[in-house]
């Protein structure tokens, strides 16, 4: 039974009003505090991250690079320094920012399809009380076909090999619609065809004109896929690679 | 007995709309805990004079709120912090207790309860609380859902799991403390786990959870108070058997049926 609710936002929603600057993600002297023992997860960050642009944050494990992901959508506090997401600090502009979190996070033996995991991208916009209807259904399906779910969309997610429960994650953050996409190790442990199916995407979100900012410890053969490579070690940034088309753009 | 069926209904359908909460989030000792802690409630209550109920009522917010507040932390565990609290306030309990002159029957009913000695007045408190739960569950099913499923992404796009965390205390406190007195403790604690646990190997869908969580429930204690008739022993004690073995059964056939080789 579906009650047609008003829409009310969940909480901190920014009022859709954002100036035209051209960046995504901008941080200025970022200092970020995970653990008791006062050691910085982020050192010092200092980084522009353009509207459009596809940036991969690339350094071992424990060098900060989903601290700055969770940071950039709203889930940690910053110590000191700034951070703003389209112009706002970050987790107010919710329905434009999505967050995909490493496999590891997510409890698969919970009771939930993979069409019902999907669908909660949709609930930003939806707000409190009102649930997913058709319309949201029908993106959902069609999300669940381009990244090759649908024969198994009512199977249970625990039931599912990484690759399948990685792209059900992107699936969400697919239906989310968001501007700005934070991929925590999407690629990590997945399958061939998993990996073909996200540079599909990747490259297709790139298009668009979507942000797109992926942790990984090792770039392997999509080093090309971005425009340009942060370099993170032991919280602090120790150097940033630009494309060299993008080089040239800029210079140009 | 027509009060008896319906409380065995209204329990079951409120232990069976927190349960998969209790038990999707791994805090299957609360139930057990929040009962033990409503004693220094009781005893206050009794000591100046107000009803039992209330008094009950209050501890047991009191707990889930404590509960809450300290896991909200992150430096305390949730079953820690359940732990902690659970046993010092059944201990405050019990110091004032010796300064009362309650019995120990008297005590032995408000902790274990009877449920075939249920009256009007427990029946409309139960019912009541029943509503209560039905709403709240109706209206944020999805995102009480998601809170408990992955809170992270819950909190990124605003939905409030911290509050949310709350909300399932608090409905679990209220469920507790409407039962208690009918059904006492080891029940209570019983058909918060054990139905919903039967029930979620059984589905994917919260929804369908509930019902079969409701139908478990009911069986059981249909069948317990039957058992506990013709055998004249403890009825709480024989629907807990009895709903044990109903997921004794699901969960061997459903392991029996995982452990089967796959055909290619």
């Amino acid at each position: 039974m579906r009650l047609k609710m008003p829409f009310i936002p969940y909480s901190d929603r920014c009022s859709g009003v954002h100036a035209d600057t051209g960046i995504a993600v901008e941080v200025r002297n970022l200092n970020v505090n995970i653990s008791a023992n006062n050691e910085w997860a982020l050192n010092d960050i200092t980084v522009t991250i353009g509207k459009g642009e596809s940036v991969a944050l690339v350094g071992a494990n424990g060098a900060g690079k989903s601290t700055f992901l969770k940071t950039t959508a709203g889930l940690l506090d910053v110590a000191s320094g700034k951070i703003f997401v389209f112009g706002h600090h970050p987790g107010i502009c919710r329905h434009r920012t999505a967050y995909l979190p490493q496999r590891v996070e997510i409890d698969w033996k919970f009771p939930m399809t993979i069409r019902n995991l999907v669908v909660t991208g949709s609930y930003v916009k939806l707000g409190w009380f009102n649930m997913p209807g058709q319309k949201e259904f029908d993106k959902v399906d069609s999300m669940l076909d381009l990244l090759q779910l649908k024969e198994i969309a009512d199977q249970q997610i625990g039931q599912l090999s990484g690759g399948l429960q990685q792209r059900a994650l992107l699936a969400r953050a697919l239906v989310h619609e968001a501007d700005l996409l934070l991929l925590d190790e999407p690629m990590n442990a997945v399958d061939k065809e998993t990996r073909k199916i996200f540079g599909q995407v990747l490259g297709e979100l790139h298009n668009q004109g979507k942000t797109v900012i992926i942790a990984t410890h090792e770039l392997g053969r999509f080093e090309s896929s971005f425009d340009s490579v942060i370099h993170l070690h032991d919280g602090k940034q120790i150097g940033r690679d630009f494309k060299l088309d993008a080089d040239l753009d800029r210079v140009g | 007995m027509f009060y008896v069926i319906f409380a065995i209904i209204l329990i079951s359908i409120n232990c069976s709309l927190v349960g998969p909460y209790v038990v999707l989030r791994r805090i299957s000792f609360i139930g057990d805990a929040i009962a033990h802690t409503i004693l220094p409630g009781i005893v206050i209550a009794y000591m100046i004079g107000f009803n039992n109920f209330w008094g009950a009522l209050v501890a047991a917010i009191i707990t889930a709120i404590g509960i809450g507040w300290f896991t909200g932390r992150n430096d305390i565990r949730e079953d820690t912090a359940i732990g902690i609290i659970f046993t010092a306030l059944f201990a405050l309990g019990i110091l004032l207790m010796s300064k009362t002159d309650l019995s120990d029957e008297e005590f032995h009913h408000m902790l274990f309860g009877d449920i075939l000695t249920i009256g009007q007045n427990q029946l409309i408190i139960i019912a009541a609380i029943s509503v209560v739960i039905l709403i709240t569950e109706f209206l944020l099913r999805k995102e009480l859902e998601l809170a408990t499923f992955d809170p992270m992404y819950s909190k990124q796009i605003g939905s409030r799991p911290d509050i949310l965390r709350y909300v399932i205390l608090i409905l679990i406190a209220l469920t507790v403390v409407s039962a208690i007195q009918a059904a006492g403790i080891l029940l209570v604690s019983a058909l918060l786990i054990t139905p919903s646990a039967t029930s979620i190997m059984l589905s994917n869908k919260l929804f369908k959870i509930n019902l079969i969580s409701i139908f478990v429930s009911i069986l059981s204690c249909t069948a317990g108070i039957y058992l506990a008739f013709k055998f004249n022993v403890s009825a709480s004690a024989s629907i807990v058997i009895v709903v044990t073995i109903i997921f004794a059964v699901v969960w061997l056939n459903k392991s029996n049926r995982n452990s089967k080789p796959v055909k290619r």
